[in-house]
């Protein structure tokens, strides 16, 4: 369909990051053209994908420990 | 050196809360737990001498992703000439243009694993890996992932749009080489 969106666009609108006149407009072409809804609803399924592709890696306890030492150093350092 | 108006303490508590956070992205940027282990407390000795810096805790998270990419780079550059590669980078960005020929069917997700999915992230050049990730898995928006990588929001844009067409590539490829059919046509 002539005068679609571009990707760009239907990617930023699934972010909400489109200016809120911007993603009005694009919201009332998706309401009569199929192919941006469908590009919009597989960009949708992509971000949640994205978004639950990895599990939580936990620092090591040597990692906490290391930090944890910094903010104690750090502390030392301003009242001394 | 800036006096900060932020109190130490209060300070270092939001910070600490981050650790899981900074860990778990710090492990997508290089790709395993040692790199992960010293950029994460990297992160945290820069953070530490330069709170000053920060204007209040409501930036604090943004902030300190701003300083492990930063860490992250400088070490990938540091030591990019040597037999280990820091950043994990899926290849060069031919820079094409975004538009995928064919809607991606998303329906096709529910029949691809979670470990295909992180494979396609995996092979994406770094810059676009990296403002996907940071807009998907960390929730980011573009300004403020244009802060934590010093790029321009219009950059930040055209990056995740590239990534996310060329995942939509990749998973469709595998989802036809597999015999996942589309639902529609």
């Amino acid at each position: 369909m002539s005068g679609c969106p571009a990707f760009e666009e239907l990617s930023a609108l699934t972010d909400g990051d489109l200016s809120r006149a911007r993603a009005v407009e694009v919201r009332q072409h998706l309401a009569r053209c199929e192919p941006c809804r469908r590009q919009v609803d597989g960009l949708s399924a992509l971000k949640r994908a994205v978004g639950r592709a990895y599990d939580s890696e936990l620092p090591s306890p040597t990692v906490r420990r290391a930090v944890a030492a910094g903010v104690a150093k750090q502390r030392r350092r301003r009242t001394s | 050196m800036t006096t900060s108006v932020l109190p130490y303490e209060e300070f270092a508590e939001v910070a600490l809360s981050y650790l899981n956070q900074l860990y778990a992205a710090a492990r997508r940027l290089t790709g395993n737990p040692a790199d992960a282990d010293d950029l994460v407390q990297e992160t945290y000795q820069l953070a530490f001498q330069h709170y000053g810096e920060l204007r209040s805790v409501a930036h604090c998270r943004a902030w300190l992703y701003r300083i492990l990419h930063r860490q992250a780079v400088t070490r990938y550059r540091r030591q990019r000439s040597g037999p280990q590669l820091v950043l994990l980078d899926g290849g060069a960005d031919e820079g094409e243009h975004p538009t995928p020929h064919v809607a991606f069917d998303g329906d096709l997700l529910e029949h691809i694993s979670l470990q295909e999915v992180r494979g396609a992230i995996e092979s994406l050049p770094a810059d676009l890996r990296i403002a996907v990730t940071l807009c998907d898995i960390e929730g980011f928006t573009y300004a403020e992932i244009a802060d934590i990588t010093d790029a321009p929001v219009g950059t930040v844009r055209s990056r995740i749009a590239r990534a996310r067409a060329k995942l939509m590539r990749k998973l469709q490829t595998h989802a036809e080489e597999c015999g996942i059919r589309r639902k529609t046509s």
